[in-house]
């Protein structure tokens, strides 16, 4: 079977700090929580025929919290298919927008949201718990006889601060473990998406860079960078719908990444493996 | 950018001030107020309600625009009105920032019932007025579609039946499932023989299965089969009629009055569409490949005889008789043209040359090369079935043989099982190319629902994905 794996794993005390999306303010771990609820809408939506359902993608959520990483989406941690995750009866809740119209008029809306996962903001980022952990799961994954060529496993990791376990060789050496795993069809991905906090500067943002491109003079930006995966060509044409200017090949990773566009950048990292 | 299924949905929960034309939208949501949705490849389609009317919305959810509807009267008694409705919605998409998107909005009749469920609830052994009815239609339909234009490939996913008087009526008209000209006798033959299926075996219901969206020219190949097994001469005649380049309405109503008096049609094999049957004619050398850079290559689509809606980030285009693949700014994949080629799926797509069928990848190069005699690639399971010197085998995606014995005959997978058929026997293998039975049934018919019918010598019986019979 044709099969690509997920991971998202973020969270961290910082993220307990206000942010503004869609009109509302919340805290930044809910927002997060809800742009995740979102593409996991998104996402399982889109496997969803007429007659059937396109059971392609098994995923897993894993939450920052202490010094370790929990599993939000199955008790054992492991991945969970889309036919599942269907099948799950998952509370809906009113999500509340606040829109301009063309008139000038701002309007509220509202929308319902099904709760995969709930916020919350606690703890530090043991990012190399969390990659360790995610190269568990994605090495029982791509050693599965099923998997053996399907899409290589795609790891998103969404953070707003440093690394709280490891400095930085430790933490390039457990990403390289980690984009060392492969399938027939290719290295597993790795995203990194670092979360822009109000006093950043917009200046010093950076989405899916190429080699060419100058990177903010910031030695977290520099190290997210070598974290993360070249993308291949399959990525070119969405990153280029954000980025008309940039050249492939390019980089799985945004820096300073402003909560309204994360995602459109959780979109491109994942849609690439399912369209 | 294209909006997502939440901002569509966001929308349409919430139209005030945001349609163009549209009044009195309404949303039809399940229990928990989700409105309620089903996607495709490339568009999305929602029910609503319009001034309390059924409509089904349609958006895209990439970047091919929405075809206009074909210039038919709105009226038109076989096929549900459509409409395209420029910039009409204004949608939010991620950032924020709003735009403005097409809709195609189908009218759909009121009690109409998708074509399975009709079947479903009417067919009576004991009364088969419904579906006798809707028999008498298709010749009028034969007519109205052959005076007309391209028409949609007839599934019964887009087959609604319309009380009260059990009209069919083509939904999904030429935006989901039109990708070439077929010639009317042969979706009307598709229709016909699903109805003949239940019809002259409704024990067989379970067996009907979805038409695919192959556009290679199985159909014929099945039936050429078909005429093999000696029980089926109406449907030999039929391969042969419409192999010619025009059949007509009058030569589709007597095949299908031929039809009639068949007491089954094996629906397995039958899988895709006739195209065009020309013969061969002898290929250009296969020059070496383009550098995408090239700008003075770009396909120029407006110049094209036929342009297919984007499939998998490229767009199948044909000029004469040679097919090829770009994106969708015109950069060509590769130089290599095909006498015929499938959409990307997955990331492969079917396509053929002089010297046979052949699995391309997206980067313009071959998982199997171009010398099969027949091949198929079924996408949502990722595996490929191809024959050479008669003999068939199951393929993956990277064009590895999965089985280890050939067949002479196999079919397209079925809930995670193919039906096989070797020295005269029937048995099931799983996409792994694995035996899940032995070769022991004399007929059988592919998985539907968790379950298969077979038959060992004069008894028909029914197992499970796992080759158990079923009591």
């Amino acid at each position: 079977m044709y099969t690509t794996r997920i991971d998202e794993e973020h969270r961290s005390g910082s993220m307990a700090e206000e942010t503004r999306l869609d009109g509302m303010t919340m805290t930044r771990a809910e927002a997060v929580a809800c742009l995740i609820n979102q593409l996991l809408d998104e996402l399982l939506g889109r496997m969803r025929r007429a007659d059937r359902v396109r059971d392609c993608l098994d995923i897993a959520l894993l939450e920052y919290a202490g010094d370790g990483v929990v599993p939000l989406l199955s008790p054992d941690g492991g991945f969970v298919p889309v036919a599942e995750l269907l099948r799950r009866p998952v509370e809906v809740r009113p999500r509340h927008v606040l829109r301009r119209l063309p008139s000038g008029n701002q309007v509220a809306a509202t929308i319902p949201q099904r709760q995969w996962i709930d916020a919350k903001a606690s703890g530090n980022t043991p990012m190399r718990a969390a990659f360790d952990e995610a190269e568990r799961l994605a090495r029982r994954w791509c050693t599965h006889p099923a998997h053996r060529n399907s899409f290589p496993p795609i790891v998103i990791n969404i953070t707003d601060g440093e690394a709280s376990d490891a400095d930085d060789e430790e933490l390039l050496a457990a990403a390289e473990r980690l984009r060392a795993l492969s399938t027939g069809d290719g290295n597993l991905l790795l995203f990194n998406i670092h979360l822009a906090s109000e006093t950043d500067d917009p200046a010093d943002s950076l989405r899916f860079p190429s080699e060419t491109d100058r990177l903010p003079d910031r030695p977290h930006a520099r190290l997210l960078y070598a974290l993360s995966s070249t993308l291949p060509s399959c990525y070119d044409e969405a990153i280029r719908t954000e980025r008309p200017e940039g050249r492939p090949p390019f980089r799985a990773v945004s820096y300073n990444c402003p909560i309204n566009t994360l995602f459109a950048v959780l979109t491109v990292g994942t849609t690439a493996a399912i369209l | 950018m294209t909006a997502s299924l939440t901002a569509i949905a966001e929308s349409l929960l919430n139209p005030q001030g945001r349609f163009r034309t549209l009044r009195g939208v309404v949303p039809v949501t399940d229990a928990c107020g989700v409105p309620r949705y089903r996607t495709e490849q490339g568009f999305v389609l929602f029910d609503l309600l319009l001034d309390n009317r059924p409509v089904r919305a349609v958006f895209a959810t990439d970047d091919t625009p929405l075809a206009p509807p074909p210039p038919l009267p709105r009226d038109h008694p076989f096929v549900a009105s459509l409409r395209l409705l420029r910039r009409e919605v204004l949608l939010y998409p991620d950032d924020g920032r709003p735009v403005r998107s097409d809709l195609l909005v189908e009218e759909l009749p009121q009690e109409s019932q998708p074509f399975g469920d009709f079947l479903r609830t009417h067919l009576n052994r004991n009364d088969r007025r419904p579906v006798r009815r809707l028999l008498q239609q298709l010749p009028e339909m034969a007519d109205a579609l052959a005076d007309t234009l391209p028409h949609p490939r007839i599934d019964r996913r887009t087959l609604l039946v319309a009380a009260p008087d059990h009209r069919p009526l083509i939904t999904g008209y030429g935006y989901l499932t039109a990708r070439r000209d077929d010639p009317p006798a042969v979706a009307l033959l598709q229709l016909a023989l699903l109805l003949h299926a239940a019809l002259g075996a409704p024990d067989h219901y379970a067996c009907l299965k979805g038409l695919t969206r192959r556009e290679a020219p199985r159909l014929w190949q099945a039936l050429r089969l078909q005429g093999e097994f000696g029980r089926t001469a109406p449907l030999a005649e039929a391969a042969a009629l419409l192999s010619t380049p025009t059949p007509d309405a009058t030569a589709a109503r007597a095949l299908l009055a031929d039809l009639a008096r068949l007491p089954f049609a094996p629906m397995p094999l039958l899988a895709g569409l006739l195209g065009d049957m020309t013969p061969g004619s002898p290929s250009p050398p296969v020059p070496d490949p383009l550098p995408v850079e090239d700008d003075s290559l770009r396909i120029d689509f407006s110049d094209c005889d036929e342009v297919c809606p984007r499939a998998d980030t490229l767009i199948r285009y044909r000029r004469g008789n040679r097919w090829g693949f770009a994106d969708r700014h015109g950069r060509p994949l590769g130089t290599e043209t095909f006498l015929e080629a499938d959409d990307f799926y997955e990331g492969r797509a079917a396509v053929r040359t002089a010297s046979g069928w052949g699995l391309l990848r997206r980067d313009g190069t071959y998982a199997l090369p171009p010398d099969r005699e027949q091949l198929s690639w079924h996408g949502p399971d990722n595996v490929a079935t191809a024959s050479r010197d008669g003999l068939w085998h199951l393929y993956d995606r990277c064009g590895r043989q999965l089985t280890a014995e050939g067949a002479d005959w196999m079919g397209d997978p079925s809930e995670g099982r193919l039906l096989i058929r070797r020295g005269g026997r029937f048995g099931f293998i799983g996409l792994d190319g694995r035996p899940v039975t032995t070769l022991r049934f004399d007929e059988a018919y592919s998985f539907r629902n968790g379950r298969a019918a077979v038959r060992i010598r004069g008894e028909w019986f029914q197992i499970d994905p796992d080759g158990h019979r079923i009591n």
